[in-house]
């Protein structure tokens, strides 16, 4: 009797240690499907993203050129990563760009850190110096974004670790959409932003980066890249081309500036309505 | 026993009522001679098809070689940006005397650093990055320096349609100004002695106004 009362807690133990293992394997892994199942901004430039890299150069006729609109910060912040233990950096690298922008008013959001200096002409931020108060500043906002949980920054978690980021320093955050379409932004609602000192950001599927436009000996030559990887890059404006040929239009091209958010510490452009562009959100921020 | 026996009779009987064919040499005679005919060729090819052929194999050699022997840049290499890898320089002028390379730099320690070809460990370029201070503003610069010869990097896209030519210091430069909102982005290059230098400047002053600063602190 003894014997058979044993047996039949055994057995029932077994089988509900069975039951709960399965079902937190089972629910564990429909949870980590739910987290991959959404967009991880991952390209950081070094290893030419998670991605794949192509050259999207190409020429066209034109012996003249005009800058017919555009707003932009004269020498925006634009760090890299040289901290080879992070990985997959963009999101922390246009937090940390966004991050020392504000800096400017809002002090010590990065502790200890001057990031730039007052000329008659208006304010310029220095490049990145690699200084050690940057670099703690980005490993904390890498944490803050859990980028090395889901190697790279959700959207999610990209918005999250920034307002986090700022809470800690004792600022707020306020954000505003300058999102049009997958290929475009609005640039009216992006002048005003610009123009009233504020940056944004764009979160893309996949986006082209624009190296140089160069004009001359009878041709214009965009030097860009297209690159499938999520990518994150803080936009501190735009600037609208007009090329002629013969006196005639023979394009117009728009250009976001951005600062790349590659180890690297590029500054570039993101060309406006190329098709391989794909903009998932494009968001004014403001830290104060 | 008796079955053995049988099949002896049977056999021998066999042997007893066969008769050759008389004409069975000539038919097997007649079936090689098909066969041969077949198989080998009826006339051996006429002169003018080896003539031919070795006229074509000739004119194949001459233009292979031609194109060869006169392609342009046949030892050029390009590296993708892949097969290089970036290393950080701490000290400028240790590195210069270490390597014992004669180039034109910025004496500048900001952001330095050596890419170096991942298979061979061969240094392929120089990149000094740095701020420097305009006439009213920072300028940032990027100048790179080659000292592989016959390399190609994905870089040069951006300086090969470069058309404004100025002298300085006796340098032929080659260059281009960008105007953007408040800057102007210069790109230039020139090639000193036996290495190409690519410039990269973003700044509020004009294009020749920074080329004449930057190329003179480089010469002096």
């Amino acid at each position: 009797m003894k014997n058979a009362m044993l047996k039949l807690f055994v057995s029932i133990s077994a089988f509900a240690l069975c039951a709960i293992t399965l079902l937190s394997l089972l629910f564990g892994y429909r949870s980590v499907l739910a987290d991959t199942s959404k967009t991880v901004y991952r390209d950081d430039g070094s290893y030419r993203g998670t991605g794949t890299v192509t050259s999207a150069t190409y020429s066209f006729a034109c012996d003249d050129y005009k800058l017919i609109d555009g707003a932009e910060i004269s020498s925006p912040p634009s760090f890299g990563n040289t901290d080879h233990s992070m990985k997959n950096t963009c999101g922390p690298l246009a937090g940390l760009n966004i991050s020392a922008f504000y800096d400017r008013w809002c002090t010590e959001l990065i502790p200890d850190y001057t990031p730039g200096v007052m000329f008659p002409s208006g304010y310029e931020y220095y490049m990145d110096k690699r200084l050690t108060q940057t670099k703690q500043a980005l490993r904390n906002l890498y944490d803050l974004m859990e980028t090395e949980k889901y190697g790279g920054a959700t959207a999610e978690t990209f918005k999250s670790g920034l307002k986090a980021y700022a809470n800690n320093a004792g600022y707020s955050v306020s954000t505003s959409s300058f999102y049009s379409n997958r290929v475009s932004v609005n640039l009216n609602k992006l002048k005003t932003e610009i123009n009233s000192d504020k940056v944004g950001v764009i979160l893309c599927e996949r986006f082209d980066y624009v190296y140089g436009i160069v004009v001359g000996g009878g041709s214009a030559k965009i030097v860009k890249e297209h690159n499938d990887a999520p990518h994150i890059m803080m936009v501190t404006g735009y600037l609208t081309y007009q090329f002629y040929q013969n006196g005639a239009t023979v394009a117009t091209e728009t250009f976001l500036c951005v600062s790349s958010g590659f180890s690297s510490g590029d500054m570039g452009f993101v060309q406006l309505n190329d098709s391989f562009l794909a903009i998932d959100e494009a968001i004014i921020y403001s830290i104060y | 026993m008796e079955d053995k026996q049988d099949l002896f009779d049977k056999l021998m009987q066999m042997k007893d009522s066969y008769e050759p064919d008389p004409e069975l040499p000539e038919k097997v005679l007649q079936k090689i001679n098909q066969r041969e005919s077949t198989v080998a060729f009826r006339e051996p090819a006429p002169k003018w098809f080896w003539v031919a052929l070795a006229c074509l194999f000739a004119a194949t050699v001459i233009v292979y070689c031609s194109v060869y022997f006169t392609r342009p840049f046949s030892n050029i290499k390009i590296y993708s940006a892949e097969s290089l890898e970036m290393n950080e320089i701490d000290a400028m002028q240790n590195f210069v005397s270490q390597t014992k390379l004669n180039f034109l730099y910025f004496d500048n320690d900001e952001h330095n650093s050596v890419a170096l070809v991942r298979k061979t460990g061969e240094k392929a370029y120089i990149l000094q990055e740095f701020q420097g201070a305009g006439q009213s503003g920072f300028e940032y610069v990027k100048f790179r320096i080659v000292l592989l010869q016959n390399a190609q990097f994905e870089f040069y896209d951006v300086f090969t349609s470069l058309n404004d030519t100025t002298e300085l210091y006796g340098i032929d430069i080659q260059y281009t100004v960008l105007s953007r909102m408040n800057k102007n982005e210069v790109y230039a290059k020139f090639e000193y002695e036996k290495y190409s230098y690519f410039l990269e400047v973003r700044t509020n002053d004009s294009g020749t106004a920074v080329l004449e600063r930057y190329v003179g602190q480089l010469m002096n």
